[in-house]
């Protein structure tokens, strides 16, 4: 799909605005990083700057909270549900173990 | 070190059930033994050392069974020795402090920048739309697949970071420490790992 006269617009000031600021490419490290530890207020206000003018930036901010979100939550889920299990071998191996460790 | 982990296990322990002592251990393997395999296998995603893993953890559990408080339920209770235990083993895995070229962000991702570091335009290279869905999505068993397949792509150390970081939900300075790694070189991990995930589930899980 051939880029609309205001995206074109707007991409050519998000070129212009990188090379007196942090670009895409600076901020998608400093967003990951702001997840993981405070980051200093200058940088902070570098993110929210960015993101308020940049649609795609704020979308990878996004997606990086719903990764998280996601990835707690295969974290908690995966192991009430079905899924891999023991094989009979290990379990037997497993149940020698305490066996031997009662006696 | 087992006093601690043990004492914290307890206190990190699971939600459920009024607290009745302990079952018979023999039980252990045939009440826990899968979940707890699970537990592991997601976290270190190799069956041989999430087996291990298990292993390591009844056997601490039947030695400190007298040790048991009843304060969490008795799967709350092993499950935290298994979660001492996880973080053991990626403190063993300790590797070099310098990052591969390959552990570092590939052209792939670099790529979709242009020569500024602005998201490329022609073709669009940024992040797609994911939908008013995505959050619902993301609770569903199509994630969970897409999100074990994509971490395998990863290359190990920013997988264990990633790990630790958002299912372990571990301090940022703890895994530093743990895996050996310097900050600047953690925060290259996680930044490598977010970004491959991002753009692997985008393909992979929404098909976008």
């Amino acid at each position: 799909m051939p880029l609309s006269l205001f995206q074109r617009a707007k991409y050519r000031m998000m070129r212009l605005m990188a090379r007196v600021m942090p670009s895409c490419q600076d901020i998608t490290a400093l967003i990951s990083q702001g997840m993981d530890t405070v980051l200093p207020l200058r940088n902070r206000l570098s993110i929210r700057l960015h993101v308020a003018m940049c649609s795609l930036c704020r979308r990878y901010e996004r997606q990086l909270r719903l990764l998280r979100e996601g990835a707690r939550h295969y974290a908690d889920a995966e192991q009430n549900q079905v899924g891999p299990c023991l094989s009979p071998e290990a379990k037997e191996r497993l149940r020698a173990v305490l066996r031997r460790e009662e006696r | 070190m087992a006093d601690d982990a043990l004492s914290t296990a307890t206190k990190t322990g699971a939600t459920a059930g009024a607290p009745v002592g302990l079952s018979d251990p023999k039980q252990w393997v045939e009440l826990h033994g899968d979940y707890l395999f699970r537990y592991a296998l997601i976290r270190v995603r190799n069956s041989t050392v999430a087996e291990d893993l298990v292993q390591e953890t009844l056997l601490a559990a039947f030695q400190a069974k007298d040790r048991f408080s009843g304060e969490s339920s008795e799967r709350g209770w092993l499950t935290g020795i298994l979660r001492h235990k996880i973080l053991d083993h990626f403190r063993q895995l300790k590797r070099e402090q310098t990052l591969s070229p390959a552990e570092l962000l590939p052209p792939e991702l670099e790529d979709r920048f242009d020569e500024v570091g602005v998201w490329k335009h022609e073709p669009a290279l940024g992040p797609q739309d994911w939908g008013e869905d995505a959050p619902t999505l993301i609770q569903r068993q199509e994630f969970m697949a897409a999100l074990k397949a994509c971490l395998e792509r990863l290359p190990a150390r920013s997988a264990d970071a990633f790990v630790l970081r958002e299912m372990e939900g571990e301090e940022s300075s703890r895994i530093q420490e743990l895996l050996g790694v310097s900050a600047s070189n953690f925060w290259v991990l996680l930044h490598r790992a977010r970004m491959q995930l991002r753009l692997c589930l985008e393909r992979n899980w929404l098909k976008l």
